[in-house]
């Protein structure tokens, strides 16, 4: 579950650290622990795929 | 806790009910005034006709005839009595009362001959009767040209409008003046029903609205408080709260997913600082 979804925050932190973190939670409206639990599915993939571009 | 009075959802719906009320009222007395004035004027341009149509029909020579209270039930009486009679025919649920009048040396009405002069077989109106109460001033008018009242007028018998038209002689002089009475009853009747109606369609209105100002304020009030509860329990360090599913993209499903937002970074936030205790999390 979440595994993928959970990487983009070690990607966001390896960008800007903290508060990239941060602005990537206030995209996807999801913590890591909330994504840790949702399913790697393309819809979230590809969410987090945005808000990553975004950061 | 919002006290009722400060609530977003009094205020909507007071603001809207006082506008509808203002709206409604003045919608109200300008459609019933505008109808109660158009039946009234469609009265009077039936009365005008009737009143014309119906003094041609009268022969003024035959008023030169009839003087005083002894020239009642004489030729000229009968004859005019007659033709009044037929004039008014079977019409008498809408004629009231038809007659002739004239008006003497000191400007006061008399009548001539009246079609209801007999009270049970009894002489009720004689010639040259004074007309006590009479609307000398329509009556004046309607000794020039075709004329009606121009609002109902109540006499001793009852509530009338009334249509007056000239008689003339064979001279061409005026002889007396035709009165023809429309019984009010209608008039107001149809008056009444429309008033009746508009009334009812406009306290319909008002409700219907009213329920829909209350169902979508409820609703957004409902939308807000359930936001508010979860930005209360977030202050409050729960933050294994969920949110409402808003449904509408409205400024409330902005607000929606922007406390969505706040929701996921003080929760990544506060995960940092209990994974990483020492650094302080910042």
């Amino acid at each position: 579950m979440g595994q993928k979804l959970v990487s983009y925050f070690a990607t966001a932190k390896a960008k800007g650290g903290l508060g990239a973190q941060v602005k990537l939670a206030a995209i996807t409206k999801m913590s890591s622990a909330k994504a840790a639990s949702e399913e790697d599915s393309p819809a979230n993939i590809a969410l987090f795929e945005k808000a990553i571009s975004m950061i | 806790m919002v006290k009722w009075y400060n609530s977003l959802e009094t205020k909507l719906t007071v603001s809207f009910l006082v506008l509808i009320l203002l709206v409604s009222m003045s919608t109200f007395s300008f459609t019933v005034q505008e109808a109660k004035t158009a039946i009234t004027d469609q009265m009077k341009e039936e009365l005008i006709l009737s009143a014309n149509i119906m003094s041609s029909q009268v022969d003024g020579d035959l008023l030169n005839q009839i003087h005083g209270e002894g020239d009642t039930e004489n030729e000229a009486f009968m004859q005019v009595y007659k033709k009044l009679d037929e004039l008014r025919g079977d019409n008498t649920d809408i004629i009231t009362y038809l007659y002739v009048l004239r008006l003497d040396d000191e400007g006061k009405a008399r009548f001539i001959v009246d079609v209801d002069y007999l009270e049970d077989g009894v002489v009720d109106v004689y010639a040259d009767d004074l007309y006590e109460d009479a609307p000398i001033e329509d009556i004046e008018k309607g000794m020039v040209a075709p004329h009606a009242s121009d609002e109902p007028y109540t006499d001793e018998w009852g509530t009338f409008m009334t249509g007056y038209a000239p008689i003339y002689d064979s001279d061409g002089n005026v002889a007396g003046v035709l009165g023809v009475d429309f019984d009010i009853a209608t008039v107001k009747e149809k008056q009444d029903f429309l008033s009746s109606l508009v009334y009812y369609i406009l306290i319909g209105s008002i409700l219907a609205a009213t329920s829909v100002i209350l169902y979508f304020s409820r609703t957004i009030i409902k939308e807000l408080n359930s936001i508010t509860k979860v930005a209360n329990s977030i202050s409050n360090g729960e933050l294994n709260v969920d949110l409402p599913e808003i449904k509408s993209k409205s400024e409330i499903y902005e607000l929606n997913e922007g406390m969505r937002s706040v929701l996921a970074v003080v929760e990544f936030l506060t995960d940092e600082v209990e994974q990483n205790p020492n650094e302080g999390g910042v």
